[in-house]
């Protein structure tokens, strides 16, 4: 590559590292692996860039290699994800703003990563049906049925409890859907 | 939760303070470099098969696209306006008028015998992308579009490469007439326009932060020049000697503007780069992803298929490629010869057995002619 084509990836990456990064951990729930899932991803960009700052919108060619380079990576990890789900740290001295935080991310984190990356993509990047289709490489009709599924998984993780008692993980199935039960409620995301 | 709940969710997990940065920029760059390096190479078959896979891709994004009650749209018949195909050593079309402070640095990434790209300035000033497509390479004329849109259904517009290889997207709305030609928005504010009859353009436009106008747009198409030239004028460091009377240079990435003209220097890590080859056998060439380029490179060697050769006191690393499924094939690489570092494969013929050269130390010691660094020395004419 040449000079100024280093020079000029070089800028883009500065330029969008902490949009990179912030839809990395959206993927991820977990900065580490965001940061490790952005180094794949632009090192990929790196080897593709005289097409990516070609196109229309370098932006949206970023955002289509790291969301394959995260499913295709989940697709290799799939027990460790489950296990980094269900191990969240407890945290009973937390504020209230940090543990609301922590129960929704444990939401998203408890889905499965196509329905993660399909509502990351819908409702973080503010893609249509037709353009997340097309970053995940599938139909329109799967990305609304993964949109729905993982709506409703999501409301059932952070949905009140009737009565306000807590309820047990193993009543859920879902350590996180549990503790989002406690501290989550319809005044944190206007869930009626 | 509804979708304005999962909205507010996105952003409260994305509110989160985020830890330092362990991202290493330099080290993507180190290793993107590594990896293209090793595409080109470990790639090098993979076109015969992209081709296939890129075509059934293409066919079903059609599908896609083209379901829902959407009417199947007959080809357009080829135009007698517009040359088809296209010469890839002389470029069809040239930006006109651009922005002021825009870069005139014009490059194009690929030049095939179906499409001509190029490209301008940068994404901090403003990038300007052309692509044009020989005459009767896409479906539609603009009559048949416009009709589909006064009906709300947006057309798929479809422009074919060579061996099957498509470009395919949905045109959105009518645009202000180009040069008194049709016009469409797609893609947000890409704009494609049928500037001969059965002949379209595109230009996509990209630029960080302020985003550029659509009269920006539209007057930096409404400027393109069609027919620029006839004549070759895309400049090579080589010369292929004794190919038989019928082949021709059937892609050309990439070449770049200079104050001596346009030289085809650069070399493209994905892929065609310049294919020697029948006009009618594959865009790769049967010689292809020459690579020739002033000053020193790097070779790969692939331990049990690379072997060093001597070639009147010119080291060359030859490679055996498998095919992966494909008929095998082989590369030459040189590290600098000639002030020029050397880099090619041949592949068989399709249809005929065994190289047509002897394998690519025929193709080096029998018609390969270098023309050294100067480029005041090269040629118009790859094909001597």
């Amino acid at each position: 590559m040449s000079a100024r084509r280093d020079e000029d990836f070089t800028g883009y990456v500065q330029a969008r590292l902490a949009w990179l990064r912030r839809v990395a951990y959206l993927l991820c729930q977990d900065w580490h692996q965001a940061d490790d899932l952005v180094q794949t991803a632009i090192t990929s960009l790196y080897v593709h860039w005289r097409r990516a700052s070609a196109m229309e919108s370098t932006d949206g060619y970023a955002r289509t290699i790291l969301v394959r380079a995260f499913l295709s990576e989940r697709r290799g990890g799939w027990a460790r994800r489950v296990t980094l789900a269900g191990q969240l740290p407890d945290a009973p001295s937390v504020g209230p703003d940090l543990g609301d935080a922590l129960d929704v991310r444990a939401a998203l984190a408890g889905l499965p990563p196509r329905q993660r990356a399909t509502l990351v993509l819908r409702f973080y990047c503010d893609l249509n049906v037709d353009q997340a289709a097309r970053v995940l490489g599938c139909s329109a009709g799967t990305v609304k049925s993964q949109t729905a599924k993982a709506l409703a998984s999501l409301r059932r993780a952070l949905e009140p409890v009737s009565g306000g008692g807590p309820v047990g993980a193993e009543q859920r199935g879902n350590a996180a859907g549990a503790r989002g039960a406690i501290a989550w409620g319809a005044k944190e995301i206007g869930h009626g | 939760m509804d979708e304005a709940g999962a909205r507010a969710l996105m952003e409260r997990v994305s509110a989160t303070e985020p830890p330092p940065s362990r991202v290493d920029i330099g080290l993507a760059r180190q290793r993107g470099r590594t990896l293209a390096r090793r595409r080109r190479w470990a790639l090098a078959g993979a076109p015969l098969l992209a081709t296939a896979a890129v075509a059934a891709l293409v066919a079903g994004i059609g599908a896609i696209a083209g379901g829902g009650g959407e009417p199947q749209i007959p080809p357009a018949p080829l135009t007698r306006s517009v040359p088809h195909p296209f010469n890839p050593l002389a470029p069809y079309a040239a930006f006109g008028w651009l922005p002021k402070g825009l870069p005139r640095n014009v490059n194009s990434p690929g030049s095939t015998r179906a499409e001509l790209q190029l490209m301008v300035g940068s994404q901090a000033t403003g990038q300007f992308t052309l692509t044009v497509w020989a005459g009767g390479t896409c479906n539609l004329d603009a009559a048949q579009a416009r009709a589909y849109l006064r009906r709300h259904v947006h057309p798929l517009l479809n422009c074919a490469q060579d061996a099957g290889m498509s470009w395919s997207d949905t045109l959105s709305r009518p645009a202000p007439a180009i040069g008194g030609r049709p016009g469409f928005w797609f893609g947000g504010q890409a704009l494609a326009w049928e500037y001969a009859r059965h002949a379209w353009a595109m230009l996509y436009v990209s630029r960080w932060g302020t985003p550029v106008g659509p009269a920006t747009t539209l007057k930096v198409a409404a400027h393109v020049r069609f027919a620029a030239t006839a004549k070759p004028v895309v400049k090579f460091p080589f010369q292929l000697t004794g190919l038989p009377a019928s082949w021709r240079m059937t892609s050309v990435a990439a070449w770049r503007a200079t104050a001596s003209g346009l030289l085809a220097t650069t070399s493209n890590e994905l892929g065609s780069t310049n294919a020697v080859g029948r006009v009618d056998g594959p865009p790769t060439g049967t010689i292809g992803q020459i690579v020739i380029t002033p000053g020193k490179g790097r070779c790969p060697f692939f331990g049990g298929s690379s072997q060093r050769v001597d070639l009147g006191g010119v080291t060359a690393i030859v490679t055996d490629f498998p095919g992966s499924g494909a008929p095998p094939y082989q590369g030459l690489c040189i590290p600098e010869t000639d002030g020029l570092h050397v880099q090619f494969l041949e592949f068989p013929e399709p249809g005929h057995a065994g190289f047509a050269f002897g394998g690519v130390i025929g193709v080096f010691k029998h018609h390969l002619r270098l023309l050294g660094p100067n480029p005041a020395n090269w040629t118009t004419r790859p094909i001597g």
